[in-house]
């Protein structure tokens, strides 16, 4: 199994896109970084946690769009060719959509430690700031669930038809930047921009930062529907495969 | 290991009936060639074979169990050669046959070094497949399927593309696995099967005509193939088929396969190919086999 996921893994990182995905998306996040999170997110500290989640937020947008990308040359004609050999063999296509789903999640974490190693560079050279400690549990809250909600939608929708994928992206960032700004935002920018707005200020002169029961509640059934839908697509290519 | 066909019928979604009413049997050791025309139905009755697909109407046993029940089993006992796949461009030959291996889960380097070398490709395993010839692609896609020394090898059209030498070679390879596994192998190159099958199955238009030893194949084509001398452009008379036709001193020399040869004809000996085209022909006139099926254990 480590074998199979370790050659799929290989396939993403040697693919040139990969690179270049990873490159426009260090870019994006110092734009973001540099023009946005710099005077600081709804009159809190720019290295508030809050300006954080929105700086996460915002970046989370592109490091999907580049994971549905990679996901989705699993769905053309290329790959249909090599599934005449590949599901012959005993390892079932379920599982080989899961394994090459936790490659993606590997290529993923890539970009969000880039995007993270970005701030975290910004954050002591502009403002001596250190204390990253508080912004772990949010950053680990947005980036999974959404990871996993689109993971498994964009995958099950490719299974259907590989134009669906491109649609969800194109969806998926119009959501991330002009989507509603409740608990439920899947990126988390509009919420975590705009809450902050409706809370009493605190002694520091700003909003305690504080995570609601809504919000990780929301997290949750994305958690759940995500899983839901790599399930859903696990029965569907092996439903495919009969029809190779 | 033990196959049974039983009553195969299979209607693709788009209405065209691929297979009509076939039973073959298979126990190991053998060797099976499919012979039969474009469109005939042999990649049809392969997908089926290896669960690709789902028949229409009636079942195969693997084992005496139904093959759904048994497609993991199937699948770890199976080497499969389709006609068309894809390899991963960017890998090399030795990485690619490496991920099938892990597929397979066959462990250790000692299985892939040997299929490397049984299919001459040691030599090129570094080299990236988007460099391979055509004929050498073909020859990954006979390694993947050799890996592991499966007992149940299915190859469709394998010597597709590779030249004459290694053509002989691979015919050789795989009647040595054919000493104790099964070794279907479809093609419509009759020398192929010829030359080493102990079995072979003539489909056409989705009917098996003939399951039989190829000596039996050419039995039944004894006083039904002719040789005659000819003017050029003679038209071919009425209700025969032309095998072949050589320019000789004498003029043209043809050779004819019919169910009645004509006067003018003289009898020869007959070979699988004559055979074949033979049994092909006859299907044409009768639209149907009208060859005895011979039962092989
Ligand atoms: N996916 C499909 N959908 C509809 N019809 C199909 C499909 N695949 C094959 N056919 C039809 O089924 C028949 C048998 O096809 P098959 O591929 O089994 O032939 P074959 O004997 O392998 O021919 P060849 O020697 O050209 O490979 C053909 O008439 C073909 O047009
Ligand atoms: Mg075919």
């Amino acid at each position: 199994m480590s074998k199979i996921f370790y050659y799929e893994l290989k396939r993403m990182l040697w693919n040139r896109s990969f690179w270049g995905l990873l490159a426009v998306n260090g870019l994006f996040a110092w734009f973001v970084l540099s023009l946005d999170i710099i005077q600081g997110i709804a009159y809190t500290a720019p290295f508030s946690v809050w300006s954080w989640c929105t700086y996460v937020g915002k970046t989370l947008p592109p490091a999907m769009a580049a994971v549905l990308l990679l996901l989705s040359s699993y769905y053309g004609r290329r790959q249909r060719q090599v599934e005449a050999l590949t599901l012959a063999a005993p390892v079932t296509a379920a599982r080989q959509m899961l394994l090459r789903t936790a490659a993606a999640g590997v290529c993923f974490l890539l970009i969000f430690l880039v995007t993270a190693g970005l701030a975290a560079y910004f954050y002591t050279a502009l403002f001596h700031f250190t204390g990253f400690a508080a912004f772990l549990l949010p950053a680990l809250l947005l980036a999974l669930p959404c990871f996993l909600f689109l993971a498994g939608l964009g995958q099950l929708l490719a299974g259907l038809h590989r134009s669906l994928l491109y649609l969800l992206t194109a969806v998926s960032f119009v959501l991330g930047y002009c989507g509603p700004k409740t608990a439920f935002d899947l990126f988390g920018a509009g919420y975590f921009s705009s809450r902050p707005l409706a809370l009493p200020v605190g002694a520091d002169g700003e909003p305690a930062f504080a995570l609601t029961a809504s919000f990780c509640a929301a997290r949750l059934l994305y958690l759940a529907a995500g899983a839901l839908c790599l399930y859903l697509t696990a029965v569907l290519l092996t439903r495919k495969a009969r029809r190779a | 290991m033990k196959i049974d066909v039983n009553h195969i019928t299979m209607i693709y979604p788009s209405g065209k009936k691929a297979l009509q009413d076939v039973s073959v049997h298979a126990k190991s050791p053998s060797f099976i060639g499919i012979l039969g025309p474009n469109g005939a139905g042999k990649t049809t009755l392969m997908k089926l074979l290896i669960a690709g697909l789902l028949p229409t109407k009636g079942e195969i046993l693997l084992d005496d169990k139904p093959l759904p029940a048994q497609e993991q089993y199937l699948k770890s006992q199976l080497g499969y050669l389709p006609q068309s796949f894809g390899l991963y461009e960017e890998l090399t030959v030795w990485q690619f046959l490496d991920y099938m291996a892990a597929l397979k889960s066959i462990k250790g380097k000692a299985a892939i070094e040997e299929v490397l070398e049984q299919t001459s490709m040691t030599g090129l395993k570094r080299t990236r497949i988007r460099n391979l010839s055509g004929g050498q692609r073909q020859r990954v896609g006979i390694a993947q399927a050799l890996l592991g020394s499966p007992q149940l090898v299915i190859l469709d059209e394998p010597t597709v593309g590779l030249d004459p030498e290694e053509r002989v070679k691979f015919r050789n390879i795989f009647s040595e696995m054919a000493q104790d596994k099964i070794v279907l192998l479809s093609t419509h190159i009759v020398e192929d099967v010829q030359a080493v099958c102990s079995r072979v199955l003539v489909i056409h238009g989705g009917q098996l005509l003939f399951d039989g030893l190829p000596a039996a194949l050419i039995a039944q084509t004894e006083k039904h193939v002719g040789v005659y001398l000819t003017q050029p452009d003679a038209p071919v008379p009425e209700g025969c088929q032309l095998v072949s036709k050589i320019h000789t001193a004498q003029g043209i020399r043809c050779r004819i396969v019919a169910e009645r040869l004509p006067a003018c004809a003289q009898t020869v000996e007959p070979t699988l190919e004559d055979a074949y085209l033979y049994c092909i022909h006859a299907f044409g006139r009768t639209g149907k086999g009208d060859f005895a099926h011979e039962t092989v254990s």
